[in-house]
């Protein structure tokens, strides 16, 4: 009896160590396998959706350059404001000629570019919010200057 | 000895609803896991999303090229004066097999029949007094639910002609100085007859 | 009780773990479900009406061309009441698909309309009988250049009709259409002022009348690339091309005599038709010139939940670009 309670006591230890160990490698493996995955569908997401936003701005480019004198041009677009739980941003910037428009999620950090068409007017840095983003054109003279986003 | 085996059996009930409580939570699980995949939009089946696009597309764009040489304009105004109704139409008023032998008429055939689509074609148009009404062109049934609709807008004027059955002007008949045309002239005042919508709803068969 | 003690708390471990997997799960559900969102996202097309916006303004384009070409030719005051009558019913029906559109007439750019209407066809002299002659001097703006004939009047190739663009005060910058026809062909030679030469030849059957239209470069429904583009190289040849903006033309016929037929087009402004050759009213068998709009500046206005779009769009129907 004394030397099953030994046995028992030592197998006690080394099944409950064994078991904790695979329990946990699985966990840490499941946990890996959720966040790689989480972040691959993040960027996807946000692919998705900047190459909405991105038609947004060419469509405006479009219009603006449709007819011989504009007053107005503007179209806006309700995006998801999380995605896969996390929040993004847009940035649409000049970037030298060739405009490029950015997308950034908050955690975990996952950056996507998308490229524009080099004659869209673009200059400086405008940004947004995911939510609803509204592109529109700052018109000044019967003349689309630039085309902006902004959250509305 | 009534102690012990009311320990004993108490620990076997234990160890059962443990079991049992084991395998629901796994079989619920792995349920739940299983309905994580759905049926989504771009499903492959008659009415993904992509298709009623095209199809919406399509309509347009037969639209557009037939009115680029004003095809739309004379279609509508392919009536028969003492028939009171378009040419070689059925009793009903509209064609149902066959569409018009006009320059939409034969786009229509060439783009939609080929390609086992039908389509339904209306005219939405305004009376004198703001009321809407509509007329049907092309009718070849109820559509289904997964129909698209696309339209254009077309202006008649006062003076213009009705259209014969072999496609020339009629040198006499106008669409204002015809007795028995449908079009009524919206804007008795002006020169502009009424305006137009033709709309063409197509589905997939 | 001291070999059941282990198992016991083995099994409590194993579901402690179960539960952590299970929690694990819903946050793969939560992923894999954002996933299938996104793919939903992805078959989505562009936002509601915003291609509309543009189709709609070229079919509000080609309506108001309609009414420009009815006030042309009966009532030339009308265009604004036309205009006003197509912005309301567009707008009333539009309305019901939940936009807003506003069509309005802002001004109109005055011209005169130069014609020759003969029934049956004439040759294309002035009034005067000359054959060599200025329909217009110190024009700025032509459009819809029309010409209707037969293969029975049209020239040999030995004297082609001309219709010349020649720049006011330097007679060297021409552009220049020669019209002639070779067994059942006819055949179009263009020289414009920067010296591209080009020709087409259309084959027309019959012996009924068919329309060469100059701006738009269309013979007989065919397209005359020499009228448009040059087939290889692309240079323009559109009609009075290598004039430079900003200086007048002057519309000149040569060989008028050698052809027969009608011929009609608008130019602006509305003073530049030439008094000695034309007359005015509409005479038939002289060619003969009335008051025409020129083009019409509408403003144009869409808008929806998502899309506010307005314009100012231009009227021009047959000008070349």
């Amino acid at each position: 009896m004394t030397e099953r309670g030994t046995s028992t006591a030592l197998s006690y230890v080394l099944t409950l160590s064994i078991a904790t160990l695979l329990v946990s490698g699985l966990l840490f493996a499941g946990s890996t396998f959720v966040e790689d995955s989480r972040e691959q569908v993040i960027r996807q997401e946000l692919q998705v959706i900047g190459e909405h936003l991105a038609s947004n701005v060419e469509q405006v480019d479009r219009y603006a350059g449709a007819p011989e004198t504009v007053h107005e041009a503007s179209l806006e677009q309700t995006f998801p404001s999380r995605v896969t739980g996390t929040t993004y941003d847009a940035i649409l910037r000049e970037n030298g000629g060739d405009p490029t428009l950015t997308l950034r999620a908050t955690d975990p950090a996952v950056t996507v570019e998308i490229g524009l068409g080099s004659d869209v007017p673009i200059t400086g840095e405008t940004f947004a919010d995911g939510g609803t983003i509204a592109t529109s054109c700052e018109v000044s003279g019967g003349t689309c200057d630039r085309i902006v986003i902004e959250n509305v | 000895m009534s102690d012990r085996r009311g320990g004993v059996d108490e620990r076997g009930q234990g160890h059962t609803l443990e079991a049992v409580a084991a395998a629901f939570l796994l079989v619920a699980s792995v349920s739940f896991a299983l309905q994580m995949t759905a049926v989504t939009p771009l499903s492959a089946s008659t009415s993904s999303q992509h298709l009623e696009n095209q199809l919406r597309y399509t309509g347009a764009g037969v639209m557009a090229s037939v009115e680029e040489r004003g095809g739309l304009s004379r279609a509508i105004r392919y009536w028969d004066e003492s028939d009171a109704r378009f040419h070689d139409a059925p009793d009903g008023g509209y064609y149902t097999a066959d569409p018009p032998d006009n320059a939409f008429g034969r786009a229509l055939n060439r783009t939609l029949d080929e390609r086992n689509i039908a389509y339904n074609v209306h005219l939405v148009y305004e009376r004198s007094s703001g009321d809407r009404a509509q007329k049907r062109l092309l009718y070849r049934g109820e559509p289904s639910d997964h129909a698209v609709r696309a339209s254009r807008t077309v202006t008649i004027m006062d003076r213009d002609p009705l259209i014969d059955a072999d496609g020339t002007e009629n040198g006499t008949l106008t669409v204002s100085n015809a007795s028995t045309y449908f079009l009524p002239d919206a804007d008795t005042g002006g020169p502009v007859h009424n305006v137009v919508r033709v709309e063409v709803v197509a589905w997939r068969i | 009780m001291a070999d059941l003690r282990p198992r016991d708390e083995r099994g409590q471990i194993l579901l402690i773990a179960a539960f952590t997997l299970a929690v694990i799960f819903v946050a793969l559900a939560l992923v894999i479900n954002s996933a299938i969102f996104t793919e939903n996202l992805a078959s989505q097309g562009e936002v509601a009406g915003s291609s509309e916006a543009l189709t709609y303004q070229d079919q509000v384009r080609q309506s108001v061309a309609e009414a420009m070409a009815y006030a042309n030719r009966y009532d030339e005051s009308s265009l604004g009441a036309s205009v006003d009558t197509i912005g309301g019913q567009s707008s009333s029906q539009q309305a019901r698909g939940g936009r807003v559109i506003d069509v309005s007439l802002v001004s109109t750019t005055d011209g005169t309309r130069i014609a020759d209407n003969a029934s049956g066809g004439s040759a294309f002299r002035s009034s005067g009988g000359l054959s060599d002659w200025n329909l217009a001097d110190g024009v700025e703006r032509t459009r819809n250049v029309v010409v209707t004939t037969r293969h029975s009047d049209l020239p040999t190739s030995g004297t082609p009709f001309r219709l010349r663009a020649n720049e006011t005060g330097t007679p060297t910058n021409v552009w220049t259409m020669s019209v002639w026809e070779d067994s059942d062909d006819v055949v179009v030679r263009v020289n414009t002022a920067d010296g591209d030469v080009s020709e087409c030849r259309v084959a027309v059957a019959g012996a009924g009348t068919f329309q060469i239209d100059v701006t738009d470069g269309v013979i007989a429904g065919e397209r005359c690339h020499a009228l448009t583009r040059d087939g290889t190289a692309g240079t323009p040849m559109w009609f009075a091309t290598g004039i430079p903006s900003g200086s007048t033309y002057d519309i000149e016929i040569a060989n008028g005599d050698a052809i027969g037929g009608n011929y009609s087009m608008v130019v602006s402004p509305r003073g530049s038709w030439n008094a000695t050759t034309l007359t005015t009213g509409s005479a038939t068998g002289t060619p003969y010139r009335t008051d025409a709009i020129y083009e019409a500046t509408v403003d144009y206005a869409f808008r929806t939940s998502q899309v506010t779009y307005e314009t100012e769009i231009e009227v021009t129907p047959g000008e070349a670009p």
